[in-house]
């Protein structure tokens, strides 16, 4: 019988998220990619494989996979940039691992970088707005990301009687972590009377319900079983991948209370991991979610099954997402405020996985590793692109 | 420092201010749904409907993505009475509609026709509310002078 070679995490490295004013796309690779070789241990002569994840338009180098290339000094490998919105750093990691376990590659890295702070804060809302359907939902409507999510709030809070406090939950608890967390863009601790005070952006979403607009870079150096065992003891593995599409327009959703696509993503990756999906929480000792906005993390709780449809409000309220909990979701402080570099969130999830898997995480925020397994769920636009995928030790 | 270099207001770090503005605009073919919009100048709204298996889509479109038929699709006005599905009021504002005062997006749910459509909610529903009844309309948007369809009291 002929048995597939793994494919595991044998380094990783990541750039400090924020609005980054000191640091030119240039920068932020090298502070995230520079630190993903040293610490896999690999000659980068040996990288075989590249694989760059970004969207793109917010900043001026139009191909940023060649200038990747570029500050790494990778000479002899194959390259492409990939693109899923908002997961186009879970692609790059699902490109990665498909190279090598197809055998084509022995050795690849995957690099995320958004700068998206070269352009003013109004462009970029024009900027992600337009990644919508946009003849029928932008040229006329104006939608902004805020709006399209908004859109899903005002369903679910009405349709399971939340109020807006319940989505300041979730806030309140990734900005507990993320002061936590070194990289992260926000250090402050809030409470939910400072989300409740904050400004309206698209209704009922808040400022403070909202990820920023961040500059960051996350990489990770892939290879396959029989290599990974040749640089460490601890690879950290790919135990499934699950991946959906979703429509292109919002209004062609079956309803506006959860995301299909993640659902679909995330059955055909614990069925890839062979993970009971009707308690899978009992099988993971954590994740990340993709938490662009607050609403967001709560249907994201019930389309990856850790709730009932309708019960994430229960979820958040209990505190069941905190270390201790349920099962702890966003204790790097998730998009919300960790920040969400588009292009390199999903890597910086693989990062953020590899760390809590080797217990490596700062002092605060480390979860009880028992299952050795983590999920990280990366959403990209409205629910256009979804990716699920489990690591392991 | 060159006359390019600026600093950043917060940080005080040295930014290259690009001098190569880009003003882009862009001309989309329509001629396979000009019918959607010769009617909406009229007033009305068009989806269109296969001949071979019978769905419907709005947005209108010129090929049927469920049965695969390429061949002419029947353009039709829509019943346009519905209720609202979910809503939102955009405060922060994209740079190309900054020039708008905030604005009510809403989806609505055409109880005939089993369609969805997104649209701007008419200032005429102040307060917008899951589940009221809506039908669309198509007016001229002061803002823009621009004919678009409205979700509106039914
Ligand atoms: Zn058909």
């Amino acid at each position: 019988m002929i048995r597939m070679s793994r494919v595991g995490i044998i380094g990783y490295g990541i750039s400090k998220f924020g609005k980054r004013t000191d640091a030119s796309m240039y920068d932020l690779i090298w502070e995230a990619g520079s630190e993903a070789i040293k610490s896999s241990g690999v000659d980068k002569k040996d990288i075989d494989y590249m694989v760059v994840s970004n969207m793109g338009i917010f900043s001026s180098e139009e191909l940023a996979a060649v200038v990747a290339g570029e500050v790494l000094g990778i000479k002899n490998a194959g390259l492409h940039r990939v693109e899923a919105a908002c997961a186009s750093g879970s692609s790059a990691i699902a490109s990665a691992y498909d190279a090598i376990r197809s055998g084509r590659s022995k050795i690849a890295i995957a690099v995320g970088i958004e700068k998206m702070s070269e352009v003013e804060s109004e462009t970029a809302i024009e900027l992600i707005g337009r990644a919508g359907d946009f003849l029928w939902e932008y040229e006329f409507f104006g939608l902004t990301f805020p709006g399209y999510y908004a859109l899903y709030a005002t369903a679910y809070l009405n349709r399971y009687g939340g109020r807006e406090e319940d989505l300041a939950l979730v806030s309140v608890k990734n900005h507990h972590y993320a002061h936590l967390n070194p990289i992260a863009h926000f250090n402050n601790e809030i409470s939910v009377e400072d989300v409740m005070k904050s400004r309206y952006i698209a209704s009922p979403l808040k400022l403070y319900d909202s990820s920023p607009i961040t500059d960051g870079s996350a990489a990770v150096v892939l290879a396959s079983e029989d290599v990974a065992k040749q640089y460490t003891d601890t690879p950290v593995w790919i135990d499934g991948i699950g991946s959906n599409l979703g429509t292109a327009n919002l209004s062609k959703r079956s309803d506006f209370l959860h995301i299909e696509a993640a659902r679909e993503a995330a059955a055909k990756a614990y069925r890839m991991a062979k993970i009971d999906q009707d308690k899978p929480y009992k099988h993971l000792d954590g994740a990340d979610v993709h938490d662009c906005f607050s609403i967001a993390e709560l249907m994201a709780y019930e389309d990856l099954g850790f709730a009932e449809r309708g019960k994430a409000l229960d979820m958040i309220r209990n505190d069941e997402t905190y270390i201790g909990g349920k099962i702890p979701v966003n204790v790097d402080g998730g998009l919300i405020s960790k920040g969400h570099p588009i292009g390199a969130t999903g890597v910086s999830m693989a990062v953020e996985a590899s760390k809590q898997l080797l217990r490596k995480a700062e002092n605060g925020r480390q979860i009880d590793v028992r299952n050795g397994r983590f999920l990280a769920h990366n959403v990209g636009g409205t629910g256009h692109y979804a990716y699920v995928t489990i690591y392991s030790i | 420092m060159p006359e390019y270099i600026a600093k950043d207001e917060k940080s005080r770090n040295p930014l290259l201010v690009d001098m190569r503005s880009l003003n882009i605009r862009y001309r989309i073919p329509v001629s396979r749904i000009e019918k959607f919009y010769e009617s909406l100048d009229r007033g009305i709204i068009m989806g269109t409907k296969c001949p071979v298996c019978g769905s419907r889509f709005f947005p209108p479109q010129a090929w049927c993505s469920e049965c695969g038929f390429s061949g002419d699709m029947e353009f039709y006005p829509l019943d346009t009475h519905g209720h609202l599905l979910t809503f939102t009021r955009i405060f922060a504002k994209p740079k190309s509609f900054s020039g708008f005062g905030d604005y009510t997006v809403g989806i609505a749910h055409l109880d005939r026709e089993n369609i969805n459509v997104l649209a701007w909610i008419d200032d005429a529903i102040q307060k917008p509310e899951v589940g009221m009844e809506i039908s669309i309309k198509v007016e001229k948007r002061k803002e823009d002078n621009a004919t678009v369809y409205f979700i509106s009291k039914p």
